[in-house]
């Protein structure tokens, strides 16, 4: 009678887990990242005898979690992709907004310019209509001046965020290490149970991890997981994380790189999460936008100027600088030996490109190539002082001496445009004439022709049309994340069904479950109480 | 497949989400009445927009143009319409003024209209465009461009008249300068001009006189003395180079020029032929009130007075057909500034329309669309509503 007594205790027992686990389902349907629980009930084996074996009851031979590794490493794969397209779409979207805003943006004032130049030529030597030049010019300069300034903003903003982003992926992997510790603990407490609610929690805190930079992981035999960033760098390896550190680049232009413990510039093999995108943004968003940008200014400023100095001024003297001269930005290699500095300004705008430069010195020579493609561009000039080494529609005057193996980053037109002004403020000084005679209008046609006129490409492309690729091709990347956007989270809905299908909690499911184990529970309570009614009946027939 | 419930909940109101994000979309779009809100709405179009309006705003700085050469044509042709009406009248007063019936009394009144003209010539030549730019000053229109200085005008302008573009590529003189409207007319027959000496006191007068054949003439001043019935051929230096015989009335061919007197010469009249000379067309009209006004008392006066006129009145008639030449350039560029201007305006509208078609909401279509949307929405919110409202453990009693 004992058998049966312990056959419905196991019962009791085992349907008192199974309700256990129920209730911690549905106490937790709610909960990110749980995967539901399930008892996993196992017959004892039988006692054998004469007459065979006999039943000895159930035993709860684990709970057990239901989960799928597959889908969680698709889910981790999910949640940096998505990271990084909404990271990228967002600032995507807002460059498209700045740059296509019909009053923010840059098509009506310079189309206000050229009605200006056109207004000119009708009556060029009236004061007003030259006032009204110099005054759409300055609009112009203004919108380029905070076209530029918004860009920047932009810009610095990825810096702190990626400042920010980096130091979550640091706490995060601080916690991946300490929960490491504790599985490998609890699997060994418990004869290798698996400790269902800490695994959720790594797996929470994965997919945490991988939304802020691309991972790969890997599990090992103890239980704990080993998690890679970028070309392969720990960045915890069971109980242990190491941090990421965000530094200047070696040029020191204001750029941030992404480093690894001992130093190591890992920027460029980081991709996914928040970080990558982040990236990403920086170098196909912002720094093409702010490089055509530049580009329109320094190309706008030579073109105006080259005709302004054609022509006369009402006092019948040769025009001068009509918008200030622009620079580009050069830096030199911290790690450079010599005390060369680097001046940059823009020669013939047909052949000024949109990229960055790197400069050579061998010690003897001076060599550019562009930083995107590689190739090297042609020089001309000694850069000896008042020789300037021309290329690639730059003047690069060197000061200094320089010593063999030193580079220098150029970056002519990123933050050309905040330079742009208007250089002239005398109406008097406008040159609107292609002659001496006070009344001529010639130079004002040129300046309005200028609207139509080729200026980039080797003078293919105008002015107007240079701003309408820019426009246009940051609607194309907004465009282009808005769709990648749209399928990564059709792609992550299904990942994340195929999740909930297998771990998440339905109630309802809970809720038979709930009746069943009851309905067991109370049996296995009849089954005890059998067994105590046999038991009394023993007693009682031995009390006679 | 298994639905867990946070999925079935998750996922209604992810639908309601994008349901809710539709229907933003739709109402910016009936509100602005833009079909694309950025350039990431449709980058092609966008772009194609923004070539579009580089067109219209380009059309429009030509039709600007064409608007203001319009002005500035049609003001300059109608001052050049009253030139010539001043010249007309001009002509109508020394033929009238050279008729044998008039008194020197009434001769001085005409010559006092002429002197009139003159006056009312400059300042047509004067007029500017209403905003203070000399019509008739080329390109240095800021000042007066003609001055008279007594016995002829002195010009302050310049020779180039100012260009506007009307089209790609095409350029219109706006005016003309006042140079080459109302300076540098050539005397006489355009080439030589024939005067009668003072002291001569025949009846005879200049009825014609034509460089035929420029060949023959060496450029040189010569002159022809009437003696008996022949002609001394003098040169420069007076110097006889050929006697002719001479029948009045006839015509002479001399030098290559042509020349035929009426009435009679008496002995040792003279006639002085010189290459021409420059003069403005100010000083014309006052050359001709100057011949109206001079003496004619004496039969050689009278005969001089006539050769005159004669030489005045062709330099008048080429006056005229300059001014006629001038007006009808003026009238074809005003012509070419309308018709550029009419199809500017064609082309901006058709531009509008491609523009509009790019870039404007369909309202109807936006509209039956923000319905739709509304009722989708609609239905999704009733969905996880009833969804939400089914659980087993209601049944648990």
């Amino acid at each position: 009678m004992a058998d049966l007594l312990s056959i419905g205790m196991s019962g009791l027992l085992a349907y008192r887990r199974a309700l256990d686990t129920a209730g911690h389902n549905i106490a937790n349907a709610n909960t990110a990242g749980y995967s539901r629980q399930r008892v996993e009930l196992a017959a004892r084996p039988g006692a054998g005898s004469g007459s065979g074996y006999v039943g000895t009851g159930v035993d709860v031979a684990t709970v057990r979690r239901l989960g799928d590794d597959l889908i969680s490493a698709r889910l981790q794969t999910d949640a940096s992709a998505y990271a990084r397209l909404q990271t990228y779409h967002g600032f995507a979207s807002r460059v498209d907004s700045l740059l296509s805003d019909a009053d923010a943006g840059l098509s009506r004032p310079l189309q206000g310019f050229f009605d200006a130049a056109n207004a000119l030529s009708q009556t060029p030597s009236s004061t007003a209509a030259r006032q009204n030049l110099i005054g759409a010019a300055d609009t112009l300069a203004a919108r380029m001046r905070e076209t530029q300034a918004q860009l920047d903003g932009m810009a610095g903003e990825i810096h702190t965020r990626m400042r920010a982003t980096v130091d979550e992926v640091n706490e995060l992997s601080g916690a991946l290490a300490d929960l490491n510790r504790e599985i490998v603990q609890a699997y060994g407490s418990f004869g290798g149970q698996p400790p269902n609610d800490l695994l959720d929690r790594r797996d929470q805190l994965l997919q945490e991890l991988s939304a802020r930079v691309g991972i790969s992981t890997s599990a090992q035999a103890d239980g704990s997981v080993n998690v890679y960033v970028g070309g392969g760098q720990a960045l915890v390896l069971g109980p242990r994380s190491t941090a990421l550190g965000v530094a200047a680049d070696v040029y020191d232009s204001g750029r941030l790189d992404i480093v690894h413990a001992g130093g190591a510039r890992i920027t460029a093999q980081l991709g996914g999460g928040v970080l990558g995108g982040l990236l990403d943004a920086r170098r196909e968003l912002l720094d093409p936008a702010r490089a055509r940008l530049g580009r329109i200014a320094a190309g706008l400023t030579e073109a105006v100027n080259t005709q302004h100095a054609q022509g006369f001024d009402a006092n019948g003297i040769a025009g001068g600088d009509f918008f200030a001269p622009l620079r580009g930005a050069a830096f030199a290699a911290t790690a450079n030996t010599g005390t060369a500095q680097i001046e940059v300004s823009f020669g013939d705008p047909g052949a000024l490109g949109e990229g960055d430069y790197e400069l050579r010195f061998d010690g003897s020579a001076w060599s550019l190539s562009d930083l995107r493609s590689g190739q090297s561009v042609a020089l001309t000039g000694s850069g000896a002082p008042g020789d300037p080494l021309v290329g690639a529609g730059l003047e690069l005057q060197i000061g200094g001496s320089a010593s063999a193996g030193d580079r220098f980053l150029i970056r002519p037109t990123v933050s050309a445009a905040a330079g742009m002004a208007v250089a002239l403020d005398d109406p008097a000084r406008l040159a609107a004439a292609a002659t001496t005679a006070s009344g001529d209008n010639g130079n004002a046609r040129a300046l309005a022709d200028l609207a139509s006129g080729g200026v980039f490409n080797g003078g293919t492309q105008s002015v107007l049309a240079a701003h309408a690729a820019l426009v246009s091709s940051a609607g194309a990347r907004a465009q282009q994340a808005a769709m990648q956007l749209d399928a990564q989270a059709a792609i992550g809905q299904q990942t994340r069904a195929q999740r909930e299908s297998v771990s998440g909690v339905n109630l309802d499911e809970e809720a038979a479950d709930l009746i069943r184990y009851q309905q067991a529970y109370q049996a296995a309570a009849r089954v005890v109480q059998v067994a105590d009614t046999l038991f009394q009946t023993l007693l009682q027939a031995a009390a006679r | 497949m298994r639905v867990s419930t946070l999925l079935l909940h998750q996922r209604s109101l992810d639908l309601m989400q994008m349901q809710q994000q539709n229907l933003l979309r739709t109402q910016t779009q009936l509100a602005t009445q833009q079909k694309l809100l950025t350039a990431a709405d449709d980058p092609g179009d966008w772009a194609a927009a923004m070539g579009m309006d580089q067109l219209l705003a380009q059309a429009r700085r030509y039709q600007s143009n064409a608007e203001a050469a319009q002005h500035r044509l049609s003001l300059e042709e109608s001052a050049l319409a009253e030139a010539q009406d001043v010249l007309a009248h001009a002509r109508e007063l020394a033929i009238q003024a050279n008729s044998s019936t008039q008194s020197p009394q009434t001769r001085a009144v005409i010559a006092q209209e002429l002197q009139g003209l003159r006056a009312q010539l400059l300042a047509i030549a004067n007029r500017d465009d209403g905003q203070g730019r000399y019509l008739f000053a080329g390109a240095r229109d800021a000042a007066e461009p003609f001055s008279w200085n007594g016995s002829s005008a002195s010009y302050a302008g310049d020779d180039a008249p100012r260009l506007l573009a009307i089209g790609n590529a095409r350029s219109i003189a706006v005016g003309d300068a006042g140079s080459a409207v109302f300076m540098g007319l050539a005397t006489g027959d355009g080439q030589v001009q024939v005067s009668a000496d003072v002291a001569n006191t025949g009846a005879t007068h200049l009825q014609q006189a034509q460089l035929r054949n420029p060949a023959a003439y060496d450029g040189n001043a010569f002159s022809l003395r009437f003696v008996g019935g022949s002609v001394e051929i003098r040169d420069a230096a007076d110097t006889l180079v050929e006697t002719r015989s001479y029948e009045p009335g006839s015509s002479l061919q001399v030098n290559g020029v042509e020349l035929r007197f009426a009435g009679t010469p008496a002995d040792g009249d003279r006639y002085h032929i010189e290459p021409s000379t420059q003069q403005d067309m100010f000083a014309l009209l006052d050359k001709l009130a100057n011949i109206v006004a001079g003496p004619q008392q004496t039969t050689g006066e009278r005969a001089g007075a006539q050769t005159a006129m004669q030489q005045a009145l062709s330099e008048l008639e080429a006056a005229q057909a300059r001014l006629s030449s001038i007006r009808t350039g003026a009238g074809l560029r005003l012509g070419a500034a309308q018709d550029a201007a009419a199809m500017l305006s064609a082309q901006t509208v058709e531009a509008e329309s491609a523009l509009s078609k790019l870039r404007d909401v369909d309202v109807a279509e936006a509209a039956s669309r923000l319905q739709r949307e509304l009722l989708a929405l609609q239905a999704a919110q009733a969905a996880h509503a009833r969804v939400q409202g089914l659980s087993l453990f209601d049944y648990l009693r």
